[in-house]
Protein backbone atom coordinates (compact mmCIF):
# COMPACT_ATOMS: atom_id res chain seq x y z
CA UNK A 1 0.00 0.00 0.00
CA UNK A 2 2.77 2.49 0.97
CA UNK A 3 5.02 0.88 -1.01
CA UNK A 4 2.48 2.08 -4.60
CA UNK A 5 2.12 5.27 -3.01
CA UNK A 6 5.93 5.82 -2.77
CA UNK A 7 6.23 5.15 -6.64
CA UNK A 8 3.14 7.23 -7.45
CA UNK A 9 4.77 10.28 -5.65
CA UNK A 10 8.28 9.18 -7.29
CA UNK A 11 6.30 9.62 -10.39
CA UNK A 12 5.24 13.07 -9.74
CA UNK A 13 8.23 14.31 -9.08
CA UNK A 14 9.99 13.25 -11.98
CA UNK A 15 7.23 14.85 -14.22
CA UNK A 16 7.09 17.81 -12.50
CA UNK A 17 10.95 18.15 -12.64
CA UNK A 18 10.74 17.07 -16.25
CA UNK A 19 8.41 19.98 -16.95
CA UNK A 20 10.17 22.53 -15.16
CA UNK A 21 13.07 22.02 -16.81
CA UNK A 22 11.43 21.62 -20.17
CA UNK A 23 9.83 25.00 -19.52
CA UNK A 24 13.02 27.19 -18.40
CA UNK A 25 14.35 25.71 -21.29
CA UNK A 26 12.00 26.83 -24.11
CA UNK A 27 11.67 30.32 -21.76
CA UNK A 28 15.02 30.90 -22.54
CA UNK A 29 15.63 30.04 -26.34
CA UNK A 30 11.89 32.12 -26.77
CA UNK A 31 13.59 35.17 -24.52
CA UNK A 32 17.40 35.07 -25.87
CA UNK A 33 17.80 32.23 -28.52
CA UNK A 34 20.61 31.01 -26.30
CA UNK A 35 19.37 27.32 -26.35
CA UNK A 36 19.61 26.26 -30.17
CA UNK A 37 22.60 28.36 -30.14
CA UNK A 38 24.21 26.25 -27.28
CA UNK A 39 23.43 23.30 -29.09
CA UNK A 40 25.11 23.98 -31.82
CA UNK A 41 28.04 25.63 -30.13
CA UNK A 42 28.01 22.11 -28.66
CA UNK A 43 27.74 20.19 -31.60
CA UNK A 44 30.48 22.24 -32.94
CA UNK A 45 32.56 21.14 -30.25
CA UNK A 46 32.19 18.11 -30.88
CA UNK A 47 33.13 17.70 -34.63
CA UNK A 48 36.99 19.02 -32.74
CA UNK A 49 37.14 16.71 -30.12
CA UNK A 50 39.85 14.23 -31.16
CA UNK A 51 40.15 11.02 -29.03
CA UNK A 52 43.40 9.83 -31.25
CA UNK A 53 45.54 12.02 -28.99
CA UNK A 54 44.75 9.12 -26.18
CA UNK A 55 45.48 6.50 -28.75
CA UNK A 56 48.76 7.83 -30.30
CA UNK A 57 49.75 8.62 -26.96
CA UNK A 58 48.63 5.27 -24.79
CA UNK A 59 52.01 3.42 -24.53
CA UNK A 60 53.73 6.99 -22.59
CA UNK A 61 50.11 7.36 -20.74
CA UNK A 62 50.40 3.62 -19.62
CA UNK A 63 54.14 3.07 -19.09
CA UNK A 64 55.64 6.66 -18.55
CA UNK A 65 59.34 7.33 -19.87
CA UNK A 66 61.73 4.14 -20.74
CA UNK A 67 63.98 2.79 -18.15
CA UNK A 68 61.63 3.87 -15.03
CA UNK A 69 58.28 3.21 -13.95
CA UNK A 70 55.74 5.77 -14.91
CA UNK A 71 52.36 6.46 -15.88
CA UNK A 72 49.27 4.17 -15.10
CA UNK A 73 51.29 1.66 -13.77
CA UNK A 74 53.16 4.05 -11.54
CA UNK A 75 49.78 5.13 -10.47
CA UNK A 76 48.66 1.58 -9.87
CA UNK A 77 52.07 0.93 -7.93
CA UNK A 78 52.03 3.83 -5.76
CA UNK A 79 48.44 2.88 -5.05
CA UNK A 80 48.83 -0.70 -4.47
CA UNK A 81 51.90 -1.10 -2.03
CA UNK A 82 50.65 2.45 0.11
CA UNK A 83 47.39 0.50 0.06
CA UNK A 84 48.58 -2.62 1.59
CA UNK A 85 51.21 -1.12 4.04
CA UNK A 86 49.01 1.51 5.33
CA UNK A 87 46.90 -0.93 5.90
CA UNK A 88 49.22 -2.72 8.24
CA UNK A 89 50.38 0.28 9.70
CA UNK A 90 46.83 1.17 10.70
CA UNK A 91 46.16 -2.44 12.17
CA UNK A 92 49.31 -1.59 14.38
CA UNK A 93 48.84 2.24 15.45
CA UNK A 94 45.10 1.45 16.02
CA UNK A 95 45.54 -1.68 18.24
CA UNK A 96 48.46 0.24 20.07
CA UNK A 97 45.93 3.39 20.81
CA UNK A 98 42.90 0.58 22.16
CA UNK A 99 45.53 -0.56 24.80
CA UNK A 100 45.44 -0.24 28.17
CA UNK A 101 48.92 0.43 29.19
CA UNK A 102 49.54 4.10 28.61
CA UNK A 103 53.00 3.55 27.35
CA UNK A 104 51.66 2.45 24.58
CA UNK A 105 48.63 3.97 23.85
CA UNK A 106 50.39 7.20 24.25
CA UNK A 107 52.86 7.24 21.27
CA UNK A 108 49.75 6.28 18.58
CA UNK A 109 47.70 9.07 20.10
CA UNK A 110 50.69 11.30 19.30
CA UNK A 111 51.65 9.94 15.92
CA UNK A 112 47.54 10.01 14.85
CA UNK A 113 46.49 13.32 15.88
CA UNK A 114 50.13 15.11 14.47
CA UNK A 115 49.87 13.31 11.03
CA UNK A 116 45.98 14.06 10.51
CA UNK A 117 46.44 17.36 11.51
CA UNK A 118 48.78 18.12 8.70
CA UNK A 119 48.10 18.21 4.63
CA UNK A 120 48.99 15.46 2.44
CA UNK A 121 51.40 17.49 0.66
CA UNK A 122 53.11 18.08 3.39
CA UNK A 123 53.93 15.26 4.78
CA UNK A 124 54.99 14.26 1.17
CA UNK A 125 57.46 16.95 1.32
CA UNK A 126 59.07 16.25 4.50
CA UNK A 127 59.67 12.60 2.91
CA UNK A 128 60.63 13.87 0.14
CA UNK A 129 63.15 17.31 1.22
CA UNK A 130 63.31 17.45 4.41
CA UNK A 131 64.10 14.30 6.20
CA UNK A 132 66.48 12.71 3.73
CA UNK A 133 68.41 15.77 4.05
CA UNK A 134 68.16 16.25 7.90
CA UNK A 135 69.50 12.24 8.05
CA UNK A 136 71.53 12.22 5.03
CA UNK A 137 70.03 9.57 3.31
CA UNK A 138 69.34 8.76 -0.85
CA UNK A 139 66.72 6.89 -2.20
CA UNK A 140 64.17 7.16 -4.71
CA UNK A 141 61.61 9.32 -4.46
CA UNK A 142 59.02 6.98 -5.20
CA UNK A 143 59.83 5.11 -1.80
CA UNK A 144 59.88 8.81 -0.31
CA UNK A 145 56.21 9.20 -1.68
CA UNK A 146 55.27 5.98 -0.95
CA UNK A 147 56.49 6.12 3.08
CA UNK A 148 54.45 9.32 3.18
CA UNK A 149 51.60 8.21 1.21
CA UNK A 150 51.56 5.11 4.18
CA UNK A 151 52.30 7.12 7.09
CA UNK A 152 49.17 9.86 6.15
CA UNK A 153 47.07 6.94 5.11
CA UNK A 154 48.20 4.78 8.63
CA UNK A 155 46.95 7.38 10.70
CA UNK A 156 43.56 7.49 9.34
CA UNK A 157 43.21 3.66 8.99
CA UNK A 158 44.24 3.42 12.66
CA UNK A 159 41.51 5.20 14.06
CA UNK A 160 39.03 3.35 11.60
CA UNK A 161 40.36 -0.03 13.18
CA UNK A 162 40.01 1.59 16.84
CA UNK A 163 35.83 2.19 16.17
CA UNK A 164 35.83 -0.74 14.38
CA UNK A 165 36.86 -2.50 17.89
CA UNK A 166 34.90 -0.10 19.91
CA UNK A 167 32.20 -1.64 17.63
CA UNK A 168 32.46 -4.58 19.01
CA UNK A 169 30.56 -4.81 22.13
CA UNK A 170 32.50 -5.47 25.79
CA UNK A 171 30.06 -8.40 26.52
CA UNK A 172 32.49 -10.31 23.28
CA UNK A 173 35.69 -9.57 25.56
CA UNK A 174 34.31 -10.61 28.71
CA UNK A 175 33.02 -13.70 27.67
CA UNK A 176 36.10 -14.70 25.97
CA UNK A 177 37.93 -13.75 29.06
CA UNK A 178 35.95 -15.78 31.09
CA UNK A 179 36.95 -18.79 28.86
CA UNK A 180 40.32 -18.51 30.53
CA UNK A 181 41.63 -16.37 26.79
CA UNK A 182 44.41 -13.53 27.04
CA UNK A 183 43.42 -10.22 25.57
CA UNK A 184 45.63 -10.49 22.51
CA UNK A 185 43.90 -13.96 21.95
CA UNK A 186 40.63 -12.91 22.55
CA UNK A 187 41.81 -9.93 19.89
CA UNK A 188 43.09 -12.44 17.60
CA UNK A 189 39.96 -15.00 17.82
CA UNK A 190 37.35 -12.98 18.28
CA UNK A 191 36.87 -9.20 18.54
CA UNK A 192 39.26 -8.50 15.11
CA UNK A 193 37.69 -11.04 12.99
CA UNK A 194 34.04 -9.04 13.52
CA UNK A 195 35.54 -5.91 13.31
CA UNK A 196 37.69 -5.85 10.23
CA UNK A 197 34.13 -7.15 8.40
CA UNK A 198 32.59 -3.73 10.18
CA UNK A 199 35.36 -1.57 9.12
CA UNK A 200 35.66 -2.80 4.97
CA UNK A 201 33.33 0.33 3.94
CA UNK A 202 35.44 3.19 5.93
CA UNK A 203 38.40 1.26 4.71
CA UNK A 204 37.54 1.19 1.26
CA UNK A 205 36.36 4.80 1.53
CA UNK A 206 40.41 5.15 2.39
CA UNK A 207 41.63 3.40 -0.17
CA UNK A 208 39.76 5.01 -2.41
CA UNK A 209 41.00 8.35 -0.95
CA UNK A 210 44.63 7.43 -1.21
CA UNK A 211 44.20 6.30 -4.68
CA UNK A 212 43.17 9.82 -6.16
CA UNK A 213 45.74 11.18 -3.67
CA UNK A 214 48.43 9.64 -5.83
CA UNK A 215 48.03 11.96 -8.16
CA UNK A 216 50.20 14.87 -5.57
CA UNK A 217 53.01 13.23 -6.32
CA UNK A 218 52.68 15.49 -9.33
CA UNK A 219 54.27 18.14 -7.65
CA UNK A 220 57.26 16.42 -6.53
CA UNK A 221 57.89 15.31 -10.29
CA UNK A 222 57.57 11.42 -10.01
CA UNK A 223 56.09 10.44 -13.65
CA UNK A 224 52.53 8.94 -12.35
CA UNK A 225 49.57 9.50 -14.13
CA UNK A 226 48.34 13.28 -13.68
CA UNK A 227 52.02 14.10 -14.52
CA UNK A 228 52.29 11.89 -17.68
CA UNK A 229 49.03 13.48 -18.74
CA UNK A 230 49.97 16.97 -18.10
CA UNK A 231 53.42 16.35 -20.16
CA UNK A 232 51.38 14.94 -23.12
CA UNK A 233 49.01 18.23 -22.70
CA UNK A 234 51.63 20.84 -22.76
CA UNK A 235 53.14 18.55 -25.82
CA UNK A 236 49.75 18.50 -28.13
CA UNK A 237 48.60 22.30 -26.57
CA UNK A 238 45.48 21.83 -28.78
CA UNK A 239 43.44 18.58 -26.38
CA UNK A 240 43.63 19.13 -22.70
CA UNK A 241 39.76 18.36 -22.09
CA UNK A 242 40.51 15.03 -23.49
CA UNK A 243 43.33 14.61 -22.16
CA UNK A 244 42.48 15.54 -18.83
CA UNK A 245 39.27 13.38 -18.97
CA UNK A 246 40.78 9.93 -20.21
CA UNK A 247 42.81 10.94 -16.86
CA UNK A 248 40.38 11.10 -14.59
CA UNK A 249 38.09 8.35 -16.09
CA UNK A 250 41.09 5.38 -15.47
CA UNK A 251 41.38 7.09 -12.07
CA UNK A 252 37.32 6.46 -11.88
CA UNK A 253 37.69 3.21 -13.31
CA UNK A 254 40.40 2.24 -10.30
CA UNK A 255 37.99 3.47 -7.61
CA UNK A 256 35.11 1.80 -8.97
CA UNK A 257 36.71 -1.17 -9.23
CA UNK A 258 37.90 -1.43 -5.88
CA UNK A 259 34.35 -0.02 -4.63
CA UNK A 260 32.60 -3.30 -6.79
CA UNK A 261 35.15 -5.37 -4.83
CA UNK A 262 34.34 -4.04 -1.55
CA UNK A 263 30.69 -5.33 -2.12
CA UNK A 264 31.93 -8.38 -3.20
CA UNK A 265 33.47 -8.81 -0.33
CA UNK A 266 31.15 -7.58 1.74
CA UNK A 267 28.79 -10.00 0.37
CA UNK A 268 30.69 -13.04 0.81
CA UNK A 269 31.34 -12.41 4.46
CA UNK A 270 27.48 -12.14 4.48
CA UNK A 271 27.03 -15.80 3.80
CA UNK A 272 28.57 -16.93 7.29
CA UNK A 273 27.76 -15.09 10.44
CA UNK A 274 25.22 -12.52 11.27
CA UNK B 1 33.25 -29.39 55.53
CA UNK B 2 36.11 -28.90 53.44
CA UNK B 3 37.89 -26.00 52.50
CA UNK B 4 35.64 -23.58 51.17
CA UNK B 5 36.55 -23.07 47.02
CA UNK B 6 35.45 -19.26 47.15
CA UNK B 7 36.36 -17.45 50.41
CA UNK B 8 35.59 -13.57 49.87
CA UNK B 9 36.59 -11.44 52.59
CA UNK B 10 35.29 -7.95 53.64
CA UNK B 11 35.59 -6.69 49.76
CA UNK B 12 34.00 -3.21 48.92
CA UNK B 13 33.72 -2.03 44.98
CA UNK B 14 32.92 1.43 43.82
CA UNK B 15 31.97 2.83 40.69
CA UNK B 16 32.28 6.71 41.25
CA UNK B 17 30.11 7.27 43.61
CA UNK B 18 28.02 4.47 43.65
CA UNK B 19 28.87 2.09 46.27
CA UNK B 20 28.24 -0.82 44.65
CA UNK B 21 29.20 -3.51 47.41
CA UNK B 22 30.46 -3.19 51.23
CA UNK B 23 32.13 -5.24 53.43
CA UNK B 24 30.91 -8.58 51.84
CA UNK B 25 32.43 -11.37 53.61
CA UNK B 26 30.97 -14.74 52.61
CA UNK B 27 32.67 -18.45 52.28
CA UNK B 28 31.49 -21.28 49.37
CA UNK B 29 32.01 -24.50 50.01
CA UNK B 30 32.47 -27.37 46.82
CA UNK B 31 29.59 -28.33 45.60
CA UNK B 32 27.41 -26.16 47.10
CA UNK B 33 24.93 -24.19 44.48
CA UNK B 34 24.87 -20.33 46.17
CA UNK B 35 21.34 -18.16 44.58
CA UNK B 36 22.27 -14.33 45.32
CA UNK B 37 18.85 -12.31 44.86
CA UNK B 38 17.81 -8.67 45.45
CA UNK B 39 16.86 -5.94 44.41
CA UNK B 40 18.01 -4.37 40.94
CA UNK B 41 20.84 -2.35 42.20
CA UNK B 42 21.64 -3.98 45.09
CA UNK B 43 25.44 -5.02 43.85
CA UNK B 44 24.44 -8.80 43.53
CA UNK B 45 25.88 -9.09 39.82
CA UNK B 46 29.01 -7.10 40.63
CA UNK B 47 29.73 -9.28 43.03
CA UNK B 48 29.43 -12.38 40.76
CA UNK B 49 31.44 -10.54 38.66
CA UNK B 50 34.47 -9.71 41.34
CA UNK B 51 34.88 -13.46 41.47
CA UNK B 52 36.47 -14.01 38.16
CA UNK B 53 37.77 -10.25 38.03
CA UNK B 54 35.57 -9.11 35.29
CA UNK B 55 35.31 -5.87 37.86
CA UNK B 56 38.69 -5.07 40.10
CA UNK B 57 37.71 -5.05 43.96
CA UNK B 58 39.07 -1.65 45.82
CA UNK B 59 39.64 -3.45 49.35
CA UNK B 60 39.58 -7.01 50.69
CA UNK B 61 40.64 -10.27 49.63
CA UNK B 62 38.76 -12.95 47.33
CA UNK B 63 40.46 -16.13 47.77
CA UNK B 64 39.41 -18.67 44.38
CA UNK B 65 40.33 -22.34 44.19
CA UNK B 66 43.44 -21.36 46.76
CA UNK B 67 44.55 -18.48 45.05
CA UNK B 68 44.09 -14.88 45.08
CA UNK B 69 42.57 -13.18 42.63
CA UNK B 70 43.39 -9.82 43.24
CA UNK B 71 47.46 -10.31 43.02
CA UNK B 72 49.16 -8.24 40.58
CA UNK B 73 50.93 -11.15 39.79
CA UNK B 74 48.69 -13.77 39.33
CA UNK B 75 47.81 -14.75 35.78
CA UNK B 76 44.34 -14.24 35.95
CA UNK B 77 43.64 -16.39 32.85
CA UNK B 78 44.82 -19.25 34.39
CA UNK B 79 42.63 -18.62 37.58
CA UNK B 80 38.87 -17.35 34.92
CA UNK B 81 40.14 -21.42 33.09
CA UNK B 82 38.53 -23.01 36.09
CA UNK B 83 35.67 -20.44 36.52
CA UNK B 84 33.07 -20.48 33.55
CA UNK B 85 30.33 -17.69 33.60
CA UNK B 86 27.08 -17.61 32.25
CA UNK B 87 25.84 -14.36 31.10
CA UNK B 88 22.31 -12.32 30.79
CA UNK B 89 22.99 -11.79 26.98
CA UNK B 90 24.66 -14.97 26.14
CA UNK B 91 27.63 -13.35 24.36
CA UNK B 92 27.91 -16.19 22.28
CA UNK B 93 30.59 -15.41 19.19
CA UNK B 94 28.54 -14.64 16.35
CA UNK B 95 31.36 -15.28 14.06
CA UNK B 96 31.63 -18.75 14.87
CA UNK B 97 29.10 -21.28 14.26
CA UNK B 98 27.76 -23.39 17.42
CA UNK B 99 30.65 -25.87 17.93
CA UNK B 100 33.34 -23.14 17.22
CA UNK B 101 32.56 -21.46 19.89
CA UNK B 102 32.68 -24.25 22.63
CA UNK B 103 35.87 -25.70 20.91
CA UNK B 104 37.91 -22.35 20.85
CA UNK B 105 39.04 -21.94 24.13
CA UNK B 106 39.58 -25.81 24.80
CA UNK B 107 42.20 -25.37 21.73
CA UNK B 108 43.59 -21.95 22.56
CA UNK B 109 43.46 -22.44 26.63
CA UNK B 110 43.20 -26.20 26.88
CA UNK B 111 45.54 -27.04 23.99
CA UNK B 112 43.39 -29.67 23.26
CA UNK B 113 43.18 -31.50 19.95
CA UNK B 114 40.93 -30.63 17.36
CA UNK B 115 39.42 -34.43 17.56
CA UNK B 116 39.10 -34.59 21.51
CA UNK B 117 37.78 -30.52 21.77
CA UNK B 118 34.95 -31.86 19.47
CA UNK B 119 34.27 -35.06 20.89
CA UNK B 120 33.94 -33.13 24.24
CA UNK B 121 31.71 -30.35 22.58
CA UNK B 122 29.54 -32.88 21.40
CA UNK B 123 29.22 -34.41 24.09
CA UNK B 124 27.60 -31.29 25.77
CA UNK B 125 25.89 -30.29 23.19
CA UNK B 126 24.19 -33.25 23.56
CA UNK B 127 23.77 -32.78 27.49
CA UNK B 128 21.97 -29.35 26.78
CA UNK B 129 19.80 -30.61 24.52
CA UNK B 130 20.90 -29.41 20.87
CA UNK B 131 22.87 -31.57 19.71
CA UNK B 132 21.40 -31.07 16.03
CA UNK B 133 22.52 -27.28 16.08
CA UNK B 134 26.36 -27.75 16.09
CA UNK B 135 27.02 -26.51 12.33
CA UNK B 136 24.26 -23.54 12.83
CA UNK B 137 25.68 -19.56 13.75
CA UNK B 138 24.34 -18.26 17.18
CA UNK B 139 22.11 -15.86 14.78
CA UNK B 140 19.78 -18.71 13.97
CA UNK B 141 18.99 -20.04 17.06
CA UNK B 142 16.79 -19.39 19.86
CA UNK B 143 17.61 -17.11 23.24
CA UNK B 144 17.00 -20.15 25.17
CA UNK B 145 19.39 -22.35 22.55
CA UNK B 146 21.89 -19.63 22.42
CA UNK B 147 21.83 -19.59 26.11
CA UNK B 148 22.51 -23.43 26.44
CA UNK B 149 25.08 -23.15 23.74
CA UNK B 150 26.83 -20.64 26.00
CA UNK B 151 26.04 -22.92 29.13
CA UNK B 152 28.01 -25.61 26.81
CA UNK B 153 30.98 -23.87 25.88
CA UNK B 154 31.86 -22.69 30.07
CA UNK B 155 31.28 -26.31 30.65
CA UNK B 156 33.77 -27.07 27.97
CA UNK B 157 36.95 -25.95 29.76
CA UNK B 158 35.65 -28.67 32.39
CA UNK B 159 35.82 -25.99 34.78
CA UNK B 160 35.29 -25.84 39.28
CA UNK B 161 33.05 -23.26 39.40
CA UNK B 162 30.06 -21.73 37.26
CA UNK B 163 29.36 -18.44 37.84
CA UNK B 164 25.55 -17.43 36.35
CA UNK B 165 24.51 -13.75 35.97
CA UNK B 166 20.96 -13.74 35.67
CA UNK B 167 20.72 -16.70 32.68
CA UNK B 168 17.14 -16.09 32.30
CA UNK B 169 16.43 -12.39 32.32
CA UNK B 170 16.74 -12.03 28.47
CA UNK B 171 14.46 -14.88 27.29
CA UNK B 172 11.35 -15.67 26.67
CA UNK B 173 8.97 -17.33 29.27
CA UNK B 174 9.08 -20.08 27.34
CA UNK B 175 12.52 -20.69 27.05
CA UNK B 176 13.69 -20.14 30.56
CA UNK B 177 12.52 -23.86 31.44
CA UNK B 178 14.84 -25.28 29.37
CA UNK B 179 17.79 -23.16 30.24
CA UNK B 180 16.72 -24.04 34.10
CA UNK B 181 16.43 -27.26 33.38
CA UNK B 182 20.29 -27.75 32.32
CA UNK B 183 20.83 -25.51 35.19
CA UNK B 184 19.35 -27.53 37.55
CA UNK B 185 21.19 -31.09 36.43
CA UNK B 186 24.47 -29.34 36.29
CA UNK B 187 23.97 -28.43 40.00
CA UNK B 188 22.69 -32.05 40.74
CA UNK B 189 25.94 -33.60 39.28
CA UNK B 190 27.65 -31.36 41.86
CA UNK B 191 28.80 -28.18 40.26
CA UNK B 192 29.37 -25.46 42.38
CA UNK B 193 27.45 -22.89 41.21
CA UNK B 194 26.96 -19.35 42.19
CA UNK B 195 23.88 -18.37 40.52
CA UNK B 196 22.30 -14.29 40.15
CA UNK B 197 18.65 -15.06 39.56
CA UNK B 198 15.11 -14.35 40.07
CA UNK B 199 13.94 -17.42 39.67
CA UNK B 200 12.77 -18.57 43.18
CA UNK B 201 11.66 -21.81 41.92
CA UNK B 202 14.96 -22.82 40.98
CA UNK B 203 16.16 -21.26 44.02
CA UNK B 204 14.06 -23.39 46.66
CA UNK B 205 14.70 -26.65 44.09
CA UNK B 206 18.24 -26.54 43.64
CA UNK B 207 19.85 -24.33 46.04
CA UNK B 208 21.86 -24.78 48.85
CA UNK B 209 21.46 -21.26 50.04
CA UNK B 210 20.53 -18.06 49.63
CA UNK B 211 22.24 -14.76 49.74
CA UNK B 212 20.05 -11.48 50.14
CA UNK B 213 21.72 -8.56 48.96
CA UNK B 214 20.86 -4.91 49.30
CA UNK B 215 22.27 -1.43 48.45
CA UNK B 216 25.72 -3.34 48.31
CA UNK B 217 25.50 -5.51 51.81
CA UNK B 218 24.75 -8.88 52.18
CA UNK B 219 21.28 -8.67 54.34
CA UNK B 220 20.65 -11.72 54.87
CA UNK B 221 21.41 -15.48 54.42
CA UNK B 222 20.52 -19.12 54.62
CA UNK B 223 18.74 -22.25 53.29
CA UNK B 224 16.24 -21.14 50.23
CA UNK B 225 12.92 -22.69 52.53
CA UNK B 226 13.47 -20.80 56.00
CA UNK B 227 13.97 -17.64 53.52
CA UNK B 228 11.05 -18.14 51.62
CA UNK B 229 9.06 -18.64 54.32
CA UNK B 230 10.56 -16.89 57.01
CA UNK B 231 12.55 -13.91 56.29
CA UNK B 232 14.03 -12.28 59.23
CA UNK B 233 14.51 -8.55 57.75
CA UNK B 234 11.88 -6.41 56.64
CA UNK B 235 13.55 -5.60 53.86
CA UNK B 236 13.84 -9.19 52.93
CA UNK B 237 10.26 -9.94 53.80
CA UNK B 238 9.16 -6.46 51.64
CA UNK B 239 11.01 -7.78 48.40
CA UNK B 240 9.80 -11.16 48.34
CA UNK B 241 6.04 -9.54 48.80
CA UNK B 242 7.19 -7.71 45.58
CA UNK B 243 8.17 -10.99 43.92
CA UNK B 244 6.31 -13.53 44.43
Amino acid sequence: MSNARTKRLTRITISAMTFSVLGILVALELAFGSVSHFLFAMVDGLKTVRFDVITTNIKYLLLGPPRRMGGIVLTLYLAGISLVLAFVVGLIFGLMRNSARAWIRYPAVAYIELIRGMPLIMVIFWFVFLLPKVFGYVIDDVYNVIIAFVCFSGAYMAEIVRAGILSIGKGQMEAARSTGLTRAQTMVYIILPQALKNMIPSFVNQFMSLTKDTSLAWFVGLFELTTVSSQVSNRVLVAPTEIFLFCAMVYFIICYSLSAASRWLETKLQAGAR
Amino acid sequence: MAEPIISVKNIYKNFGHIRALQDVTTDINPGEVVVACGPSGSGKSTFLRCINRLEEIDRGTIIVDGMDICDPHIKIHKIREEIGMVFQHFNLFPNKNVLENITLAQLVVRKRTFEESISIANKLLEKVGIFDKAAVYPSNLSGGQQQRVAIARALAMQPKIMLFDEPTSALDPEMIGEVLDVMKSLAREGMTMVVVTHEMGFAREVGDRVIFMDEGRIVEEGKPDDFFINPKTDRAKLFLSQIL
